[in-house]
């Protein structure tokens, strides 16, 4: 068991807004963060629509963890761990394909889409005739899985509540990502997988609420264009929303930030989709929501993005996981999201503005992890580690807005720190065993 | 259709030149190689077994995509003082060998070189490399010989870098 004063000086620190940075680099508290967290959570693995027919799967992971995500012949989704009930080894070793079943190298068992062993090769030779239980050497379901809006989530721990309770009011922040159009989200492409030295929770925490950073991060690409805000602080005067699992941001005043750069027809179809309650922010100088965080480790961002002079900015969407693969060490998969709907002119467009802007070459991006990785390889220090950070942004200086529409609290500016706060009071009351 | 050995020299020197443009980041005369019509991309490459083999790298789908002008936008942010990932700047060194060239109609000539990319950064004793085949097409310009196109196929489907603030 871990060391017992690992965790309460962490928690006092959190409780006063403080915190101490070797979080982003401790080997100790990574060992929890997978027995505890990432063990226990509803974690993001893939979109329906990137496995849209019978036999179509991906492999995806849950920390150290691989599963098989795949569509049976009857349209099931099932999520499985990829390991073979005799030796363990991999019985898929690919990203992404179609297959009738999965046969392991190894010794040959053979399991059906949703997992079933279906073949043993000399089973009646080595075990006896019938000796072996097929129904109980499938492979092994993850305890938990559901389904919503075509995101495919699995929690480890079977008393786990629904995902549905899970995301609970989180849903009517995450309609303004999925539910902009009546088909809903596609991938397009696959998504894009890159390691970086900088751990997973500096990276959630900048998308759950750090509003702040965008005017010296950014810098260079508002100057070169390809972001199209009238000034790096277009996040200022916007609005933060925290809730006990969610943050999320909204600009406000930019122009452009209020449609994200969404074509007419698509903002018309938005507020035939949205309830009057979402719809009253769009009315409001309130811009659609920028980027959000779901605990633990799934992020949004939806912004406009410049690519050509010939036309105007595009929305692009991304949705990301910051797969932890050891202390300071991430893995991040990064999905571009359009509307199925859409006309493929502006699936393009949105393409480019995402490609220019995030994932691996984009611009925003390449900027994020310089800094994530800047402070995770000094938060080893033993100096370092103990540093103090100071979380106190908003703290006694604003209210929440009291004729704010939405659930949780949110607050009149996204230059502050509330949904960071919350992000690591859930992170620390997991740890706790909360 | 093969070329003669002298325009494989020609050729070969103008790759060369090319990289050592990228290593000195010499950014804008690099931009300048280009064509106006260029495509820089680099599809995102996927595992998948050797009977979907032809679905591995994502035609349409890449880390880059670029025209002409994105890779100017690229460029101009590398010339800021605040371009983060690029400050300091990365030290490069673009190995390329086996070049292939083959004559096309219109004065084209696709090229196919192999690259080992070389990346260090700060103060850091380790290094990424990155390996690729980078297919191109080049002609004349004005005399002058400029890039069209160039296709980088990754030898990694998950990039073993922080990003790609750097060309290859």
């Amino acid at each position: 068991m871990s060391n017992p004063n690992l965790i309460p000086p962490i928690a006092e620190a959190i409780n006063k807004g403080q915190l101490p940075l070797g979080v982003f680099n401790s080997p100790e508290l990574f060992e929890l963060e997978k027995e505890l967290l990432f063990a226990k959570s509803w974690n993001f693995l893939a979109h329906e629509s990137e496995i849209p027919n019978a036999g179509d799967y991906v492999q995806r992971y849950i920390a150290d963890d691989s599963f098989i995500v795949s569509r049976d012949k009857e349209n099931t989704v099932h999520v499985v761990l990829n390991a073979c009930r005799h030796r363990g080894r991999k019985v898929c070793s690919v990203e992404k394909g179609n297959a009738r079943n999965f046969s392991c190298p190894y010794h040959g068992w053979v399991y059906d889409l949703d997992g079933k062993l279906i073949d043993v090769p000399y089973e009646e030779e080595g075990y006896g005739k019938n000796a072996l239980n097929h129904d109980e050497l499938g492979l092994m379901p993850a305890p938990k899985m559901g389904i919503w809006r075509g995101m495919i989530f699995a929690n480890l721990d079977a008393n786990a509540e629904s995902l549905d309770d899970y995301l609970g009011d989180a849903k009517w922040y995450m309609d303004f990502y999925t539910n902009k159009s009546e088909a809903g989200l596609e991938v397009y492409g696959v998504p894009q997988r890159w390691v970086v030295d900088a751990d997973w929770k500096l990276a959630a925490d900048n998308f759950v609420g750090d509003g702040y950073h965008t005017f010296i991060t950014h810098a260079s690409t508002i100057q070169a264009g390809m972001l199209p805000a009238q000034s790096g602080d277009f996040l200022l005067d916007g609005v933060q929303v925290a809730l006990e699992h969610f943050g999320i941001g909204f600009a406000r005043q930019d122009p452009l930030f209020n449609s994200l750069a969404y074509p007419p027809p698509m903002m018309a179809a938005m507020r035939q989709r949205f309830n009057p309650e979402q719809v009253s922010l769009m009315d409001n100088g309130v811009s659609l929501p920028t980027h959000a965080n779901l605990f633990p480790n799934l992020s949004f961002l939806n912004a406009p993005g410049t690519y050509t002079s010939m036309a105007p900015p595009a929305p692009y969407m991304t949705f990301r996981i910051w797969r932890p693969l050891a202390a300071g060490k991430t893995e991040i998969w990064s999905w571009c999201m359009v509307e199925k709907d859409a006309p493929e002119e502006f699936k393009q467009a949105s393409y480019k503005a995402y490609l220019i802007s995030f994932g691996t070459s984009g611009t925003l991006e390449q900027d994020d992890a310089e800094n994530w990785s800047q402070i995770t390889l000094p938060a080893k220090g033993t100096m370092a580690s103990k540093l103090s950070l100071n979380y106190s942004m908003g703290d006694g200086l604003l209210e929440p807005m009291d004729d704010w529409p939405g659930p949780g609290n949110a607050y009149p500016l996204d230059f502050t720190e509330f949904a960071q706060r919350a992000f690591w009071k859930k992170w620390i009351s997991t740890l706790e065993g909360k | 259709m093969s070329v003669t050995d002298s325009l494989f020299r020609e050729i070969e020197a103008f790759i060369y030149h090319e990289a050592e443009l990228l290593d000195n980041h010499q950014h804008n005369e690099w931009l300048d190689l280009w064509d106006e019509q260029a495509s820089y991309r680099m599809p995102v490459r996927v595992t998948h077994t050797k009977r979907q083999k032809d679905q591995e790298f994502q035609e349409k789908f890449g880390h880059f995509d670029e025209t002409k002008e994105m890779l100017g936008m690229r460029v101009k942010r590398l010339c800021t003082s605040t371009a983060w990932a690029e400050e300091p700047q990365s030290r490069t060194r673009h190995f390329v060998s086996n070049l292939r060239i083959n004559a096309v109609d219109n004065g084209q000539y696709e090229l196919k070189t192999n690259l080992m990319l070389y990346r260090n950064r700060l103060d850091d004793a380790g290094h990424d490399l990155l390996s690729a085949e980078r297919h191109d097409v080049i002609h004349q310009v004005g005399g002058e010989w400029r890039l069209l196109k160039r296709t980088i196929y990754m030898d990694q489907a998950t990039l073993g870098t922080l990003n790609l603030s750097i060309f290859l």
